[in-house]
């Protein structure tokens, strides 16, 4: 309830706040000259927000699901134990859980768990924004079956696979984690260390235990999202597009243009192709591919969701591979294949 | 903690091999050559004396590294027009029949985003001598014919008749011809200049499509749009604009309130002139800014370009003691001035039908006696009319579509000898170096030259 409270804290916070400055303005006649860069932010805010809360929705809702009708021990059964083959099976489960780059962090944290090894929950968060069958489909349709969409599919699954397989040298996957993350109550006010079965009762109490979780969950990762859209959209505010976008040019340079760019705008992977066309023929294909594959990994909004669920040491981990990963494979796409 | 070392000793490590390996990326370089889709003319080719030389690329380019390494021996002045990935390099002369020429694009030439050209692109082409296009009335209408040299046979380029004019574009390695439909509305075709392969270009239905004009790949021509009804009359001409690449046609002006017809392209592609007839003027519209000058005029037909694009001249009519008589103006763009040709105006004579010669130097045009219109002269003078001599006069002869060679040392033109039983139409060629002129075809009507 706490948490509830928190995030409408935030929220209602947000909203008075706007709307102070909207009545001040109002009442004065309009003789309050608000500066461009607030209706700046409160327009990407929103946009953020709006496009990102359903998907948050949808995976809170998974994990709600996950939590009450799949037994830890049936996870871990049926998780590969070869690290490799765990992180390659994370790489692919997007298309089990069709959750973009928001819905992915509760479920992923629920999953760890009931369980996942890090190898494979760390290859699923960073693969599954782009490996399920709706963001396949939105990038065909925006691109084709070309390069960029196989691409994309292909940058994205190798990435997120060799970042799992080095996290997996962790032996100790607590460590990597949140205490918060490990004892996060399947049900209020039980233990974690109690080996609990799978949620007892009707269909539909287990339903409405698997809306309460996702509820709680939604708000509880939700406020995060409000901060990581506002300072994105802060952030966008005060460094207009067209000041990075001017200076997009060169192999190497266009490619660091376009990850800062990814990781300010915040966009949801979902519609990332469609906004990403607006920069084809004017940046390189490769900078334009680590827009559409460090987006959905990394940006502001995912980092603070990150760090709801794995320590600080780990995001910076989780953060830095995956771009050096990028930056390396897109320039090179940049400087060896002509297309 | 232990475990911990392993981990940020695995990252530490994988982080350097990347670092490494993406230095290792970048110093070995761009290994993708910007690519060249097509150059025109072929390399080994006859080309065209008007032919522009065109290299369409694989990626949009750095406009300022490709004009700078651009070449062309024996050294050519001339202007670059660029249209999406290609590049225009317009000649402001004409080249020089039976030279060599060779483009060089010099490796280093760099594209807009990514990659440079890796290696010199060489191509070299001679320059033909021109031919000459007409058409010839047939018992059903009008059909396309060509010589591809002054001296060659005739050979049909349409596939039948029908047809209502041509233009032929400025490689002269096709043609564009209108042809009327079975629908009564006049299609677009186009045929290549060894002929044999005519194809429909544009479709017009019950529309009537003609007078096309043909310039660094846009064709612009006119188009009248059919009533809803047989018995109402035909809409107003008005100019519309048709893509080669894609096919689309759209109207030049989105507002369907201007009209107008004859549609003819600056030197440089940059500006089209037409005539509006609504408002007796001559409209010169800019196709970069949108901005455009009028020019008034009752004479319906568009002026000649200045191979600069500096000028045009035209003429319009006079009605001098209720007589309508014909004088030649001078549009000067630059200046956004409109003076007589010829300072004081000579009121005794009709003059009207300038053109201008490739060079710059010369014009052309018509003079006819007020007391015997019957009766026709093409002149010859410099640009600055401060003196004239008679090319061409033949008593009975009316004299139209003449047009210089390349070269600017003859006159191709339109006779049509009336009063008399050799009263048919034919085609002739005025050659200055002789002063004197030689029929080339027969039965020939509306020539142009073949370049």
């Amino acid at each position: 309830m706490k948490r509830v409270f928190n995030t409408l804290s935030i929220v209602g916070l947000a909203v008075l706040g706007v709307a102070l400055v909207l009545f001040l303005q109002n009442w004065m006649g309009g003789g309050i000259e608000l500066p461009s860069q607030f209706y700046t932010f409160t327009t990407i805010f929103l946009g953020i927000f709006i496009e990102a809360a359903p998907f948050l929705l949808l995976g809170t809702l998974a994990s709600g699901l996950v939590e009450v009708f799949f037994k830890k021990e049936s996870i871990q059964r049926i998780m590969p134990r070869n690290r490799f083959l765990g992180a390659l099976a994370g790489g692919l489960l997007g298309f089990v859980f069709p959750v973009c780059e928001c819905g992915v962090v509760p479920l992923t944290r629920r999953l760890f768990r009931k369980g996942m090894g890090p190898a494979m929950g760390v290859a699923f968060l960073m693969a599954s924004p782009v490996l399920n069958p709706i963001v396949i489909l939105s990038t065909y349709a925006a691109y084709g079956w070309g390069p960029v969409l196989w691409l994309r599919v292909a940058l994205s699954l190798a990435i997120a696979v060799a970042t799992g397989l080095i996290f997996a040298v962790e032996e100790q996957p607590a460590r990597l984690l949140r205490p918060s993350s490990l004892s996060l109550a399947p049900i209020r006010g039980a233990s974690v260390d109690v080996a609990l079965p799978i949620y007892p009762g009707s269909l539909g109490s287990r339903l409405r235990r698997a809306l309460s979780i996702a509820g709680e969950e939604f708000f509880e990762m939700g406020r995060y999202l409000i901060i990581g859209s506002m300072l994105a959209a802060a952030l966008q505010a005060v460094v207009p597009q067209g000041t990075l976008l001017a200076l997009g040019s060169g192999p190497l340079l266009s490619v660091l243009v376009m990850m800062l760019l990814a990781v300010l705008l915040s966009i949801c992977s979902t519609v990332d192709a469609f906004v990403s066309l607006a920069f084809v023929g004017t940046f390189t294909t490769g900078s334009v591919l680590s827009f559409l594959v460090l987006g959905p990994m990394v940006d502001i909004k995912n980092i603070l969701l990150y760090l709801q669920v794995f320590r600080r040491r780990t995001v910076l981990y989780m953060v830095i591979l995956p771009v050096l990963m990028v930056i390396l494979a897109t320039v090179f796409i940049n400087l060896n294949l002509g297309i | 903690m232990s475990s911990w070392r392993a981990l940020d000793r695995t990252v530490a490590g994988v982080a350097l091999v990347l670092l490494a390996a993406l230095a290792l990326v970048l110093w070995r370089g761009d290994r993708v050559s910007v690519t060249i889709v097509r150059t025109a003319p072929a390399a080994g080719s006859q080309a065209a004396a008007t032919a522009p030389i065109v290299i369409e690329f694989g990626q949009r380019m750095n406009a300022a590294s490709v004009e700078q390494n651009f070449s062309i021996e024996p050294a050519v002045e001339g202007k670059f027009v660029w249209s999406d990935n290609t590049v225009y390099f317009l000649p402001s002369q004409p080249l020089e029949v039976g030279a060599q020429y060779t483009v060089t694009l010099a490796r280093g030439t760099q594209g807009q985003i990514a990659h440079e050209l890796l290696e010199d692109r060489v191509f070299s082409f001679e320059v033909r001598a021109p031919g000459v296009a007409f058409l010839r009335l047939e018992p059903s209408g009008y059909s396309l014919w060509a010589m591809p040299a002054l001296d060659a046979e005739p050979v049909q380029l349409s596939p039948g008749d029908g047809v209502f004019d041509f233009t032929v574009a400025s490689d002269g390695e096709s043609l564009i011809f209108s042809v009327v439909n079975e629908e009564a509305g006049i299609d677009l075709w186009t045929v290549s200049r060894e002929g044999g392969d005519a194809r429909l270009l544009l479709d017009c239905g019950v529309d009537r499509c003609f007078g096309p004009s043909q310039r660094a790949g846009r064709i612009a021509y006119t188009r009248v749009l059919a009533p809803m009804t047989p018995a109402e009359p035909y809409g107003p001409p008005r100019v519309w604009l048709y893509d080669p690449k894609s096919g689309s046609t759209v109207r030049l002006h989105a507002d369907s309130q201007k009209i107008g017809f004859g549609p003819s392209w600056s030197p440089d592609g940059q500006r089209l002139a037409y005539f509006d007839g609504g408002n007796g003027r001559l409209v010169v519209l800019d196709m970069r800014t949108g901005d455009e000058v009028h020019i008034p005029t009752m004479a319906g037909v568009v002026g000649s370009w200045a191979p600069s694009g500096e000028y045009m001249l035209f003429f319009d009519t006079l009605l001098i003691d209720g007589r309508p008589v014909n004088q030649v103006y001078r549009a000067n763009f630059a200046t956004q001035d409109v003076l007589p040709f010829f300072d004081p105006q000579p009121l005794d004579a009709d003059y009207s039908g300038p053109v201008v010669s490739p060079n710059g130097e010369w014009v052309a045009l018509k003079v006819r006696d007020l007391e015997n219109l019957a009766s026709e002269q093409l002149w010859i003078l410099p640009a600055d009319g401060a003196y004239a001599m008679v090319a061409v006069e033949e008593s009975g002869s009316l004299y139209s579509k003449y047009l210089w060679r390349s070269d600017s040392q003859a006159l191709l033109y339109h006779r049509l000898t009336l009063g008399s039983a050799e009263s048919a139409p034919s085609v002739w060629l005025w050659e200055r170096s002789r002063n004197a002129s030689r029929l080339l075809a027969e039965e020939a009507n509306q020539p142009l030259w073949l370049p």
